[in-house]
């Protein structure tokens, strides 16, 4: 289980302040624009840097953690078969063949130093580093930065693939592509501005979440009870409600439609919280 | 520590191409000379052989690598003191072939001892340099430092004379030298530690 209890962590034009908690065998997706705090989150779990309150729980063993970071790599003039014989000798369970069979499966040239690497081949390399060594726990900072819609799939298939080999393994994940997270997160965080203000289930979201449409006559007598956030648009407000059933019964003209990650993302930033 | 080791040897490999080149001008300058400069010029593939150690850090640094290197299995005092290690074993090979030749030609060994424990002085004042400023930085807080120690001494020898200096080195006892220097790496160790300890990547 990882664990953030009133982390804080000051700089100079930003303060991160979270708790959450990611418990063994689950996917959890970290959502937020850029500069939400996203990386200073994976960066305090993994002791990258210090805080200046609250307490973690995380691995203790670096032997079991894997981590993509998006703009971070080992020297980019080794080739990987480099990147093979360096990661043999810092992991107890690192799989050499299966390392090198997938890399050229990829289509990663074994002798060609990454700096002549494209970007997509950058990122599946770095994702490639994170699964050869058996972690208990991935820590993926936007791995699929860079890839097409193609070369995703292939990495979230492998991460699925990873998850069904162990149930107790455990996955964190930050990705601006909200959609893929869709299919594999169990569990949502939203982060903006430093503040965690969003955490539910992807199965809750599906079956009872909603966002409501409506006029600015309609949101003067709507029931606001089961509304979260809210935006004022040109047309009227948009809502999100965690209990479309209620609304769908008592506003059978309102529009309700299905939610996705999209809306709940932007409603966060944009919107206002009731 | 071996694996970190491990990849210092193979990012020095990276650019092994430039310590062959100076190997071969030696040996090229010997050749062709009527003397033989080898005491001269091994300092220098030595000092070569301290800026191959700090290299291995600006690589390790550079492009921010620091993030994803530092969640590897090793410490932060392990990669510290892997630097230090690294710095001695890479003039190994140049001490022994300095020391065979010297027992061949029946010269005297001392040169070597000074140069190594000047060598160990060196990567001692530099290598925390580098961890605290980065390689970017460190460039021009090394020639600030270089500065400063070559003006302190010849404000020295203008104060006190070059040769009252000389007369005190020569009463130094070369055994009190040696763990005046090793005393200084150890500092410098700690040094370097506690900046790493402090480090935010």
């Amino acid at each position: 289980m990882l664990k953030m209890q009133n982390v804080k962590k000051t700089y100079k034009d930003f303060q991160l302040d979270v708790s959450l908690e990611i418990k063994s065998g689950t996917v959890v997706g970290l959502l937020g624009e850029n500069g939400s705090g996203k990386t200073t989150v994976f960066k305090a779990l993994l002791g990258l840097i210090s805080i200046d309150e609250g307490s973690i729980y995380s691995v203790e063993d670096k032997n079991d953690v894997g981590v993509v970071f998006s703009d971070s790599m080992l020297s980019q003039y080794y080739t990987v078969k480099d990147i093979s014989t360096i990661l043999k000798a810092f992991y107890k369970h690192f799989d050499e063949k299966f390392f090198l069979t997938k890399a050229v499966e990829m289509k990663l040239p074994l002798k060609k130093t990454i700096k002549k690497f494209s970007t997509g081949m950058k990122a599946k390399l770095k994702v490639l580093m994170a699964l050869s060594h058996q972690a208990k726990v991935l820590i993926l900072d936007e791995p699929t930065t860079g890839l097409d819609i193609s070369a995703r799939m292939d990495i979230y298939d492998m991460l699925r693939d990873y998850m069904e080999e162990d149930e107790s393994r455990t996955i964190l994940i930050s990705s601006h592509i909200t959609n893929d997270l869709d299919t594999l997160c169990d569990e949502i965080y939203i982060i903006n501005d430093g503040k965690i203000n969003f955490h539910e289930d992807i199965d809750r979201i599906n079956e009872t979440y909603g966002l409501i449409k409506c006029s600015e006559k309609e949101w003067q007598t709507l029931d606001k009870q089961f509304i979260s956030n809210y935006c004022k648009e040109k047309w009227g407000y948009g809502a999100i409600t965690n209990e479309k059933q209620f609304y769908l019964e008592n506003y059978p003209k309102m529009i309700i439609e299905n939610i996705n990650l999209d809306d709940i993302l932007l409603m966060n930033i944009k919107g206002e919280r009731l | 520590m071996k694996a970190l080791l491990i990849k210092d040897l193979m990012t020095m490999k990276k650019y092994s191409m430039g310590i062959l080149y100076g190997f071969i001008i030696i040996v090229f300058v010997n050749l062709i000379s009527e003397k033989i400069y080898f005491e001269q010029m091994v300092p220098m593939l030595m000092y070569m052989m301290c800026v191959q150690t700090l290299t291995t850090i600006t690589y390790d640094e550079y492009d921010n690598g620091y993030p994803l290197l530092f969640t590897l299995p090793f410490t932060r005092t392990q990669y510290v003191l892997s630097k230090y290690v690294l710095s001695i074993l890479s003039i190994l090979p140049i001490i022994i072939v300095w020391l065979i030749y010297s027992l061949i030609i029946g010269a005297n060994i001392q040169m070597i001892f000074i140069s190594l424990l000047l060598y160990i002085f060196a990567s001692s004042l530099y290598i925390p340099i580098y961890l605290y400023f980065g390689s970017a930085k460190s460039t021009v807080a090394m020639v600030l430092l270089s500065f400063i120690i070559i003006g302190s001494i010849a404000l020295l020898f203008n104060l006190v004379g070059f040769a009252t200096i000389i007369k005190l080195l020569q009463g130094f006892k070369v055994i009190m030298v040696s763990i005046g220097v090793l005393l200084f790496m150890l500092m410098s160790i700690l040094i370097s530690r506690a900046v790493m300890l402090k480090k935010d990547f």
